[in-house]
């Protein structure tokens, strides 16, 4: 993902804002991080540049 | 974002506008993509056929909603639609499905083509309202789940400003359900197409070799002035 794809995001549960943290950058692209809700402190990963924004408990 | 540099003319053919590509040549990239690992018969993922993808984007082309627009696929599976929305000169892209597995495929289809194109991980309707100019989709065909569409029509429809247009494939099944949706909306059929796809026994349950599914092309936009 890239960092303007924060605009449209928000936590799928509380519709909280999320906080990006980046693991690893290629070029312009996040390739891995976390997006973190400022309200409820869900945790949602970022895996091979894509967001997963998937509830905890429907993950694979 | 850059559309990529493809051949799109012989030489000495007939000048082209930057990055426009012919319909056979995009119909040629499309059906070099990869396609799904392994569908799962639960989520109904049904490829949608090179051919008809293509035939969905160049419409879309044609009516002003493509190039230079910002175009939503959801449930985009392995991408195939944003993909080629992309290489038609979209101006962002953005690729919603929930399957990991055909995201990952998506990703990679768009990088051997090296165009870009956002992916997301979601439920359809994502949290937070998209925005899109344009949507293209080819969901779930609701026939194992009954209306398994009809989210992917309401986020669709939040996504669109006034003037914007939906492009998707549906069950033929789902036709009166359509009509029956679009009632008491201020959205205008534009296109109602019938085709038949040939779709090889990909879910176990599909006991005859090959079979024939009809899938209605449609476009609906919403109208300027509710």
């Amino acid at each position: 993902m890239r960092d303007d794809l924060m605009e449209i995001l928000c936590c799928p549960m509380c519709k909280g804002d999320l906080t990006l943290s980046v693991t690893r950058r290629v070029k312009d692209e996040i390739v891995a991080g976390t997006l973190t809700c400022t309200k409820c402190a869900t945790v949602y990963p970022i895996e091979d540049a894509i967001p997963n924004l998937l509830p905890p408990d429907e993950r694979d | 974002m850059s559309v990529p540099q493809v051949p799109v003319q012989p030489p000495g053919g007939t000048p082209s506008l930057p990055g426009a590509l012919r319909r056979t040549a995009l119909t040629r990239l499309l059906a070099r993509l990869e396609g799904f690992p392994g569908a799962e018969a639960g989520t109904e993922q049904v490829a949608t056929p090179p051919q008809s993808a293509s035939g969905l984007l160049w419409d879309a082309l044609g009516r002003g909603d493509i190039r230079g627009r910002t175009v939503l696929d959801l449930g985009c599976g392995t991408g195939i639609l944003a993909i080629g929305a992309a290489l038609l000169g979209a101006s962002t892209v953005l690729g919603v499905d929930m399957d990991p597995k055909a995201l990952a495929v998506a990703r990679r289809n768009a990088d051997t083509l090296g165009i870009e194109v956002n992916w997301l991980k979601s439920e359809i309707p994502p949290a937070e309202p998209l925005s899109a100019e344009t949507v293209v989709m080819n969901p779930p065909f609701g026939a194992q789940r009954k209306h398994a569409d009809r989210p992917f029509l309401e986020c669709a429809w939040v996504a669109l400003p006034p003037g914007g247009s939906l492009h998707m494939f549906s069950n033929a099944a789902s036709q009166t359900f359509i009509h029956r949706w679009t009632l008491g909306r201020p959205v205008i059929i534009e296109e109602h197409q019938r085709e038949a796809w040939a779709i090889p026994p990909t879910f176990p349950h599909h006991r005859e070799r090959r079979g024939w599914i009809t899938v209605d092309r449609w476009v609906l936009r919403k109208a300027r002035d509710p």
